[in-house]
């Protein structure tokens, strides 16, 4: 069986959300329509990655899922704005860092660059051009997240 | 016996995080001190008596590496258990933190995994 860049990022992203904010995944069909918020772009987490690959991640998670990775996170029930980016980056990190090796070309270590917020017009395909692009949505009980990463390759 | 500990790590988040997953993991806690960088983490293990330390690896101004390189430099902490936490999947970089005498938590982890490596690193456990 041959599995994808996009199956493959999806399986660490779900795992992750599973392990560090007990999430758990949702088909479309059980969401229901006027409850699917895909994600706005309103808070967005970049990682830069370089050395045995070369380009970036980016988080875009909708409002709620935010809130909830943050307060699953810090084990609190109203987390701030700047709690929120924070838990956000985390995961972004740990997404990341478990993807890249993915897309290794040798033996070299990969250097995970610092998380950072997303500025609001910051667009990825204008930082990131002429580089490979994968994106992937998954959907969990507390909200949905698009992952998008942008890698050099030969 | 409650354990004291370190956390080394320049996200506040993830420093919750790992204090919030080692109290859920049924060890036994005594004091968990903070630091976000390598630097501070070495004046606190100085002044305070630490049974295990958690250093991250990525972090300004003294990164996990050297930090646990120092540690180990230290004769009166060169045996001190310690666990770096990262996702590095490297097999070099886990072996060159292996060969300085410290275990290594993948991120991201479970309660259950965290009471593992710290009852290994603290020779209660036998490592895989």
């Amino acid at each position: 069986m041959i599995t994808t860049y996009t199956e493959n990022i999806h399986d660490i992203a779900l795992n992750t959300f599973e392990v560090t904010c007990f999430m758990f995944p949702m088909d479309e069909w059980e969401i229901e329509e006027d409850e699917l918020e895909y994600p706005d772009g309103s808070t967005r987490s970049i990682v830069e990655f370089e050395g045995a690959a070369q380009g970036a991640m980016m988080i875009n998670p909708n409002d709620s899922l935010l809130t909830a990775i943050a307060a699953n996170m810090l084990g609190i029930d109203e987390p701030s704005e700047e709690e929120k980016e924070g838990a956000l980056c985390e995961i972004a990190n740990i997404i990341c860092g478990n993807t890249v090796p993915i897309f290794a070309k040798d033996d070299k270590i990969c250097v995970i660059k610092p998380p950072r917020i997303a500025e609001q017009d910051e667009d990825a395909a204008t930082l990131f051009p002429n580089l490979h692009h994968e994106k992937v949505n998954v959907l969990l009980d507390e909200g949905i997240v698009e992952i998008s990463i942008y890698v050099e390759q030969d | 016996m409650a354990i004291n500990i370190l956390v080394v790590d320049d996200s506040a988040v993830m420093r919750s995080m790992i204090k919030k997953t080692i109290r859920n993991s049924g060890v036994e806690v005594g004091e968990i001190f903070e630091a976000g960088n390598g630097q501070v983490g070495l004046d606190i293990l100085a002044e305070e008596w630490l049974d295990i330390l958690f250093i991250d690896v990525n972090m300004p101004i003294m990164d996990g590496m050297e930090m646990l390189a120092r540690v180990r430099k230290n004769p009166d902490t060169v045996d001190l258990p310690i666990l770096i936490v990262s996702t590095e999947s490297n097999p070099e970089r886990i072996e060159k933190i292996q060969k300085l005498n410290a275990g290594f938590v993948h991120k991201p982890f479970t309660p259950e995994i965290l009471r593992e490596r710290i009852l290994e690193a603290l020779g209660v456990l036998e490592s895989q």
